[in-house]
C-alpha cells in the first residue's frame, strides 16, 4: 500500500499539497469564530450539488419554468427536499455571509496586509447576492416575478445608462423568455464560475498571510487539521440541520404562476432585502427619488465598506469602522424588524390589505395546485392559463367588479370583501345571489318575496322608488305571493311546496343540485300547471302568467307576455341570457320595472362564461375540496350548505 | 510569510485526543457531504424510482376498463378477414404537461375465420418499424428488414424474434371494438410490456 502511495505522490506531488492544505498553523488555537468562512464554502457546496441536480429537471421558459418547478416540488422523488435545501441554504448563505463579514471587521482581519483579501471578499458578497437575485426569479411564480421586477426597475433608474442596462438584464423591454434564459445563464453558469474563481483566489491569498488571531494568547497554537476542521465540520452540520429542518417542516414555497395581467399586491423582496424595502418607504428618502435611496445611498455604504482598510490606517480608523459597522448592523436589523412587524402586526389599512393579499395569494397557489393535479393536467401553453380560465378564481372578481355595485353574494362582494362607500358599508340595491337558483332560493321567492327583493327599496328608477314598483304592485308576483303564501305554507301542502321547489330547480339541470327527486318534480309540475294542492286553492295558477318549456318536453306551457319566462330557469343558458339583457321581454321586459343594465356588450363571452360557471358551481373540484351538494327532496328542511369558498379571508393567515 | 512546516502532532499526550478529533472530523464531514449527494442521487434516479401513472389510462368512458380505447366499429371491419390499419390516440403525460389526444401508435384489427375480432400492435418486434399489410399476398411484411407474418400474427421467417404482439380486444353491445393498446420491448423473444 505504501509503495502505491509513494508512486502516486511521486507522479502528482499530492503529499506536499495535502500537507500545505491541512497543516496550517493557527496561533491562539482553533476557534469557533473562524468557522464562518468554511460554513460559507460548505453552503456553496450544498448549492452546487442541489443546483446541478435541479438543473437536470428545470426548464427555463415562460411556459415551462413554473411547471417544471411544480413537477420537481410535488411529483419527483425527493424533489421537495432537493429544492428545499437549495432554497433554505440560499437564505443561510446570506446570514453566514453577514456573520463572516462582522467577524472579519470586528477582529480587524481586514486591515493590512489583508486589504486585497477583504476586497476579494466584498466581490464574493456581490456575487452571492447576485446568485440570490437571479435564483429568486427562476420559478417564474408571482412572488419571484414581481419581486425581481422591483429590482430591475431600480437598475433602470441608474443615471445615464439605466434604461439600456435594464433592457440588457431583462433581455428586452419587458419580462419574457429571454429574461429567464439570461437569469438562468447567470445563475447556473456565469456567477458560479466567477464565484469559484474568486473563492480560489480568496483562499490562496488568505493562506499567504494566515489567520489573523485577535488574541494569540487565547489558547496554545493548534493545527487546521484536525482541530479547526472539527469545529468547521460541527458548524456545517448545524447549518445542514437547520436547512433540513426548514425543508421538512416549512418547505420551499411556490406561489401561483407569474401572471403579468394579475398584480401581486403582496409583493415583497426576500427577507434579507426587507431593510432596503422599508428604507425606501420613508418619506424623506422617497422625496429624493428612487435612485437616491436605492442606488446612491447603498453605493455610498459599499464605498465606505471598501475604504475600511484605508480608514484603518488612521489611529482611530479601526474603532470608527467597528462603530459604523455596529450602527449599520443595528439599523439594518431594526429596519428589517420594523418592516416585518408592520406587515404582520400593523393596524394600518396598508398592513391589513397586505395580509389579505398574502392570504389571497396562498389561496391562488392552492387552487392552481388543485387544477394542476386534475386529470386534465397542465396544458401545453402552461399553468398560468389554469387560473385565468378558472371560474372559481375569476368569477368572484368579475362579480365584485360588475355586479356588486347593486347585488351582494352572501352579504359580500363575491370575493369576501364588504362593499363600501365613503368608508361605510353600502346598502345593496338588488337581491343577494349567494344561493341563487337553489331550493332555498325558490322557497324564498314563493313564500318570502318581500325579503328577497327588499334591497330594491334602496334605489329608484326614473324617479320612483324601485321597491314600490317591485314589491307593492298588486297584480304582480309580489301580490301573488302575498295572497298565496299562506296556502303554500299549510302543513297539508308541505309536499306540494317541496314539489314546486324541486320542479323549478330541476329546470336548471345544475349538477350541484342533483339528484332531482322525480316524484317531487311531477308533483311540482302538476301544481305549476294545474294548481293541484292538497288543501286550498291558488288565486291564479303559475302557468297562467309564466310561460315555460319544461325540460324534456316539446310543447311550452302557458303563453309569454305577462311574466318572466321560466324555461331553464337559473341554468347556464338562462343566466347568460338574463345577464345579457334583463330588460328583454322574456325576462323583466314586461311592465318596464327593470333597473338592471344589459351586459351583452360590456361583458365579453369569456367573462360571461367565467361569471356564470362560477355562479352555477360548474368548475373542477377535487374530491377533498368538493363541498356537499344540496340534497333533494327534503320536504321542509333545506340542507344546502352555504358556498364556503366565498367566506371572507381570515386575517390571521400568516406566511 | 507563513511557516508551513508541519508541527509534529505525534507527542503522546495529545495523540489520542488528536486521533478522536480526526475521527469525528471525518464522520461529521462525511455526513454533511453525503447528505445532499444522496438526496440528489435519489432525485436524479427518479425515472426508475417513481412509478408513473399514465394520463387517462383509466380508459375512455364507456369502455370495458383500464386502458381500453374505442378504436373502430365492428361493421367497419371486413368479413373476409382483411386487416384494417388504425391509428391510436391517447392523452400523453410528459413530465408536467398533459397533451390531449396525441397519436401514440397504430394497430391492425381484423376478423378471424370464426368471426372473432383480433388486433395486433403494428410495431415490428424486430426493430420497431411499422409493419405493412400486403393485400395481394394476404400477409404482413415489414419494409425495413423484411420480417414476415401470417394474418394470425405468427412469423414466417427467421428475422423477427417473436410474432406480432396481439392486444386485448372487447366488443360491446353497440358493436364498438375496444382495444387495450400496449407497446412491447423490441428485439427480444419475450413479450415485455413497455410502461
Amino acid at each position: 500500500m505504501k509503495t502505491l502511495l509513494d508512486w502516486f505522490d511521486d507522479r502528482t506531488g499530492i503529499r506536499e499539497v495535502m500537507n500545505e492544505a491541512l497543516y496550517e498553523r493557527i496561533p491562539g488555537g482553533a476557534r469557533w469564530r473562524y468557522v464562518w468562512g468554511s460554513t460559507l464554502v460548505f453552503t456553496f457546496f450544498l448549492q452546487v450539488i442541489t443546483g446541478i441536480f435541479l438543473w437536470t429537471a428545470y426548464s427555463p421558459s415562460t411556459q415551462t419554468a413554473w411547471e417544471s418547478v411544480y413537477h420537481i416540488q410535488y411529483q419527483m422523488t425527493l424533489g421537495w427536499l432537493v429544492r428545499g435545501i437549495h432554497h433554505f441554504a440560499a437564505q443561510a448563505m446570506v446570514v453566514l455571509l453577514a456573520i463572516h463579514l462582522l467577524q472579519v471587521i470586528i477582529d480587524g482581519a481586514y486591515k493590512a496586509p489583508r486589504e486585497i483579501n477583504f476586497w476579494l471578499g466584498i466581490v464574493l458578497m456581490g456575487i452571492v447576492l447576485g446568485l440570490s437575485l437571479t435564483g429568486y426569479l427562476l420559478p417564474w411564480d408571482q412572488k419571484g416575478y414581481y419581486a425581481t421586477k422591483v429590482a430591475t426597475n431600480i437598475v433602470g433608474v441608474m443615471p445615464a445608462v439605466g434604461t439600456e442596462v435594464q433592457q440588457v438584464v431583462q433581455g428586452g423591454s419587458d419580462y419574457g423568455h429571454h429574461t429567464l434564459t439570461r437569469f438562468f445563464a447567470l445563475h447556473a453558469g456565469i456567477l458560479p464560475g466567477l464565484l469559484i474563481a474568486f473563492l480560489a483566489i480568496h483562499i490562496a491569498v488568505f493562506r499567504r498571510h494566515g489567520i489573523h488571531a485577535k488574541d494569540p494568547k487565547h489558547a496554545p497554537e493548534s493545527m487546521f487539521w484536525p482541530d479547526q476542521v472539527l469545529k468547521d465540520a460541527v458548524a456545517c452540520l448545524a447549518v445542514l440541520a437547520v436547512v433540513m429542518l426548514l425543508s421538512i417542516f416549512k418547505g420551499a414555497e411556490l406561489s401561483a404562476p407569474a401572471d403579468p395581467s394579475s398584480p401581486y399586491d403582496a409583493a415583497r423582496p426576500e427577507w434579507y432585502f426587507l431593510f432596503l424595502f422599508r428604507f425606501l418607504k420613508f418619506e424623506f428618502i422617497d422625496k429624493f427619488g428612487l435612485a437616491f435611496g436605492a442606488i446612491y445611498i447603498p453605493s455610498a455604504l459599499m464605498l465606505f465598506l471598501t475604504l475600511m482598510p484605508i480608514i484603518a490606517l488612521w489611529r482611530f480608523g479601526h474603532k470608527l469602522n467597528v462603530f459604523v459597522t455596529i450602527i449599520l448592523t443595528a439599523c439594518i436589523m431594526g429596519l428589517t424588524g420594523l418592516a416585518y412587524y408592520e406587515d404582520w402586526y400593523g393596524d394600518s389599512d396598508a398592513s391589513v390589505k397586505f395580509r389579505k393579499d398574502v392570504a389571497a395569494a396562498h389561496h391562488d397557489a392552492e387552487r392552481v395546485r388543485e387544477l394542476a393535479q386534475a386529470p386534465a393536467g397542465i396544458p401545453p401553453e402552461g399553468a398560468v392559463s389554469l387560473l385565468r380560465n378558472d371560474p372559481l378564481t375569476q368569477g368572484p372578481k368579475i362579480f365584485a367588479k360588475r355586479c356588486a355595485s347593486c347585488h351582494r353574494y352572501n352579504g359580500h362582494d363575491g370575493t369576501g370583501e364588504l362593499v363600501m362607500v365613503d368608508g361605510e358599508p353600502a346598502d345593496p340595491t338588488a337581491a343577494d345571489l349567494g344561493n341563487f337558483g337553489s331550493r332555498e332560493w325558490v322557497e324564498a321567492i314563493l313564500t318570502d318575496y318581500q325579503t328577497v327583493f327588499a334591497p330594491t327599496r334602496n334605489t329608484t328608477k326614473d324617479g320612483t322608488n324601485l321597491g314600490e314598483l317591485f314589491l307593492d304592485a298588486e297584480y304582480e308576483m309580489a301580490g301573488w305571493v302575498k295572497e298565496n303564501k299562506e296556502t303554500l305554507l299549510m302543513p297539508e301542502n308541505k309536499e306540494i311546496l317541496a314539489g314546486l321547489k324541486e320542479f323549478l330547480v330541476a329546470q336548471s339541470a345544475r349538477e350541484e343540485f342533483a339528484p332531482y327527486d322525480e316524484k317531487l318534480v311531477a308533483i311540482g309540475r302538476d301544481a305549476f300547471e294545474n294548481g293541484t294542492l292538497n288543501k286550498g286553492e291558488f288565486t291564479t295558477n303559475c302557468v297562467d302568467c309564466h310561460d315555460i318549456k319544461v325540460r324534456g318536453e316539446e310543447e311550452a306551457l302557458g303563453f309569454p307576455g305577462s311574466a318572466p319566462v321560466l324555461t331553464g330557469y337559473a341554468g347556464e343558458a338562462w343566466l347568460k341570457s338574463f345577464i345579457s339583457n334583463p330588460g328583454a321581454e322574456e325576462h323583466y321586459g314586461y311592465g318596464d320595472k327593470n333597473a338592471m343594465p344589459a351586459f351583452e356588450d360590456s361583458l365579453s363571452d369569456r367573462e360571461m362564461n367565467l361569471l356564470v360557471k362560477w355562479m352555477i358551481d360548474d368548475y373542477y373540484q377535487s374530491d377533498e375540496s368538493h363541498h356537499g351538494d344540496s340534497t333533494s327532496g327534503e320536504a321542509a328542511a333545506d340542507t344546502e350548505e352555504p358556498d364556503t369558498d366565498q367566506e371572507p379571508e381570515s386575517e390571521s393567515d400568516n406566511e | 510569510m507563513n511557516d508551513s512546516t508541519p508541527v509534529d502532532p505525534a507527542s503522546n499526550d495529545v495523540s489520542r485526543r488528536n486521533f478522536m478529533t480526526k475521527v469525528w472530523s471525518v464522520i461529521i464531514g462525511g455526513i454533511v457531504t453525503l447528505t445532499p449527494l444522496v438526496a440528489g442521487l435519489a432525485f436524479f434516479l427518479d425515472p426508475i424510482l417513481r412509478k408513473k401513472k399514465a394520463a387517462g389510462q383509466s380508459g375512455a368512458a364507456g369502455g370495458p376498463g383500464e386502458g381500453f380505447l374505442n378504436v373502430i366499429s365492428e361493421s367497419a371491419i371486413p368479413d373476409d378477414g382483411t386487416p384494417v390499419f388504425q391509428q391510436i390516440r391517447k392523452n400523453v403525460v410528459d413530465a408536467w404537461n398533459t397533451y390531449i389526444d396525441q397519436p401514440v401508435g397504430s394497430i391492425y384489427v381484423r376478423k378471424t375465420e370464426d368471426g372473432n375480432i383480433i388486433a395486433f400492435n403494428s410495431e415490428c418486434p424486430h426493430l420497431g418499424c411499422t409493419v405493412s399489410y400486403l393485400d395481394g399476398a394476404r400477409m404482413f411484411r415489414c419494409p425495413c428488414h423484411d420480417s414476415e407474418f401470417e394474418l394470425n400474427g405468427n412469423e414466417t421467417n427467421e428475422i423477427p424474434p417473436r410474432p406480432m404482439d396481439e392486444l386485448d380486444v372487447e366488443v360491446d353491445e353497440s358493436g364498438n371494438v375496444w382495444v387495450k393498446f400496449q407497446s412491447y420491448k423490441i428485439g427480444v423473444a419475450e413479450q415485455i410490456p413497455k410502461s
